[in-house]
């Protein structure tokens, strides 16, 4: 829920924060725009005033009196005016009541309030105008009125105004709905996320099957939770195979001692019952050492007893604890050495994985078959061959077979707790060697690839 | 001081050997104690480390059983606790750890011998007799068990004047059971003092080769001198 509730906070947050950038940068452009429409207009009615001042200036007295009045007091709209005064200030001729005060005879435009004279009367205006002293003394102004500028602003002004509000909210509404979309992916993720701490392990994140980040986090997501489910189904396995495995002997157990505890006649029947019983719970008990001390080797925890180990030695003493056993079972046995390596190792831990190794060999063999134990040189890296005449592992079971419990024959046949194998494994994985098993054409081998000691 | 079992009072008890059990599951200390007074030895029960270093100033025994995990003082450094204070009683140490390694840590802090829980009573008893029972003096050039010698310099072995050819380990193996002549010995003892190895083979393997030592040893028609001790191990026995 708290997840919901920041992720909203910050889809709000951005969708804000986007707006408030979007609307700044919509402001300077429309105060650009405004700023140049105004100036523009206004340097251009500067130009023209200076001009006409000029053209005016420099005519002779008659003549500006004739243009002022027939120029200027023909203009209807009243936008421009001229008009000359006396060097008292007394109007000679044009549309101004008086020189409009504060406004320097410098020939340049300046903004003035000037009081216009027409055949309705005089008013008040706002002006931009120019003044100059004649060469004869008189006063000559030429003007224009600042109204229709002024309304052209206004204009402007108002345009963007209505212009940016719409923007804004176009903004806000496209952030707003945007952020939305993301709060409601990730309350569809985290509703998931609920069901699968509900324990439904098979729920996968929602993806909008983009390319974005949140797919791309949930794709990542989903490949985890795959692998999570892959992992609990295996240990949810093999807990069922180890149950089953120690009920079997355990329920066998039962039946004996209480088939015992009815019938036993003699001491010595119960004595028989008694030993078999102990058998049951060795073999029970077999099981739960070799589990205890694959999940310690599988921990990794067990580097201490590393040392030298010489391969040929190891083999060496291998074959001489395992050949009595296959001359027992009528099995040929041969021992081929390549040049010797010393190897970083656990003496204990390799015996007991060669013996484990070799003890399935022996029982995979057929009669009057054989088995080889072997240390080969392959490119460069030490490999420990224990091969059979056997039909070996099927290729589909090879890689279960290794994990605990799994016997390849489901009958069960051979003897064994079946962790042999796992076991080795186990082994293997702790001294970073690797595990291989392949067909020999006739025949099957499994390979342990050691790093040398040097690596 | 919890004392679960006290000795039995019998006249020859100042004969009998003593062993310490120092163990806190109360039924299994119980059932080992009542097992080792049945076979001819004095047992006594304490739960604690604490308790039990108090015991082995007080009075003298023979043999200590100790758990590696104790209420107040565990038994490793129980055992390092006394080496130190230079009480060499043998030591024999049970733990319910099965890791190798902390086997070797209880052999290190002194201990003369390791065994994992669960173990089989005569497991147990045997390697009891094995840590009471001195084996032969091992400056000894031959070793003789009834008919049988052998010659520790030579390497070689005879019965009533037959030459016995033995192959190294058979030779080992040999030696290792006349030096404890009419003792149990265990397959996890053989394989871990004969072999040095300190895992469980599943398979039948000392069996094996005891059977071909067998062989080798009491040929037709001879008493057999080794023997198969069911559910122990073996024993070399002087025939007759």
């Amino acid at each position: 829920m708290r997840l919901a509730e920041l992720s909203r906070a910050h889809a709000f947050r951005t969708a804000a924060i986007v707006c408030a950038a979007f609307g700044a940068v919509t402001l300077l452009l429309f105060g650009f725009i405004y700023w140049q429409t105004a100036w523009m207009d206004m340097e251009r009615i500067d130009r023209r005033l200076i001009n006409e001042f000029t053209i005016l200036s420099r005519e002779t007295p008659a003549a500006l009196q004739a243009d002022i009045t027939t120029h200027y007091g023909a203009d209807l709209p009243r936008q421009v005016f001229a008009a000359a005064f006396a060097p008292d200030g007394m109007r000679i001729v044009g549309g101004l009541q008086s020189p409009p005060p504060g406004l320097a005879p410098d020939r340049t435009p300046h903004e003035a309030e000037a009081l216009r004279l027409d055949e309705r009367g005089t008013t008040l205006e706002r002006v931009r105008a120019v003044a100059g002293r004649l060469a004869d003394g008189k006063l000559l102004v030429v003007g224009r009125s600042e109204e229709d500028l002024d309304k052209l602003r206004a204009l402007v002004v108002r345009a963007l105004a209505l212009g940016l509000l719409p923007a804004l909210a176009a903004a806000l509404g496209i952030g707003l709905f945007a952020s939305q979309r993301t709060i409601a992916r990730v309350r569809r993720v985290n509703q998931a996320i609920s069901r699968i701490m509900q324990g439904h392990l098979s729920e996968r994140l929602p993806s909008a099957g983009g390319i974005d980040e949140l797919d791309q986090l949930a794709g990542s997501v989903n490949t985890m939770l795959a692998e999570i489910e892959r992992l609990l189904a295996e240990v949810k396995g093999v807990g069922d195979n180890i149950a089953h495995d120690l009920r079997t002997p355990l329920a066998r157990l039962r039946v004996r001692l209480e088939h015992a505890r009815g019938r036993a006649s003699s001491l010595t029947e119960l004595d028989s019952v008694l030993g078999r019983a102990i058998e049951d719970l060795d073999q029970t008990l077999a099981i739960i050492t070799a589990l205890l001390r694959i999940g310690e080797l599988e921990a990794g925890r067990r580097q201490s007893g590393f040392g030298n180990v010489s391969l040929a030695s190891l083999l060496h003493e291998a074959a001489d604890l395992v050949a009595p056993l296959m001359e027992q079972r009528g099995l040929q046995f041969q021992l081929t050495l390549s040049p010797d390596v010393d190897i970083l190792g656990d003496r204990d831990l390799l015996m007991e994985a060669l013996v484990n190794l070799l003890d399935n060999a022996l029982k995979f063999a057929p009669e009057h078959g054989s088995v080889g134990l072997a240390l080969l040189q392959e490119n460069g890296r030490a490999v420990i061959r224990i091969a059979d005449s056997g039909a070996g592992v099927p290729a589909r079971d090879r890689k279960a077979v290794l994990d605990r419990f799994y016997r390849a024959d489901p009958s069960r046949h051979i003897q064994g707790v079946g962790l042999g194998l796992s076991l080795v494994a186990a082994i293997v994985r702790l001294h970073g060697f690797a595990l291989a098993m392949h067909d020999l054409n006739p025949g099957f081998a499994v390979d342990i690839t050691c790093s040398s000691g040097g690596e | 001081m919890m004392v679960l079992s006290a000795c039995r009072v019998e006249p020859d008890i100042l004969s009998r050997q003593h062993i310490l059990l120092v163990e806190d599951d109360a039924d299994l200390a119980q059932t080992v104690a009542s097992e080792l007074q049945d076979r001819g030895y004095a047992a006594s029960h304490l739960a604690d480390g604490q308790d039990a270093i108090a015991a082995v100033h007080e009075s003298d025994y023979d043999l200590l059983i100790v758990d590696r995990l104790l209420p107040s003082l565990d038994g490793i450094s129980l055992i390092r606790q006394m080496r130190l204070e230079s009480i060499h009683i043998p030591v024999l140490v049970l733990s319910a750890l099965s890791a190798v390694d902390d086997k070797v840590r209880g052999l290190k802090a002194g201990g003369d011998d390791y065994l994992t829980k669960p173990f089989a009573l005569d497991e147990l008893l045997a390697r009891v007799e094995a840590l009471l029972r001195r084996p032969r003096d091992a400056r000894e050039t031959m070793l003789r068990v009834g008919e049988l010698r052998m010659d520790l310099i030579d390497r070689t072995v005879q019965r009533r004047g037959r030459t016995i050819d033995l192959l190294p380990r058979e030779f080992k193996l040999l030696e290792y059971l006349m030096r404890r002549p009419g003792q149990v010995v265990t397959r996890a003892m053989l394989f871990e003092d004969v072999w040095n190895y300190r895992f469980a083979p599943h398979t039948n393997l000392v069996d094996v080769h005891i059977g071909k030592l067998r062989r080798k040893v009491d040929s037709q028609g001879e008493p057999p001198m080794i023997h198969s001790v069911v559910g122990s191990g073996f024993v070399l026995r002087a025939p007759g």
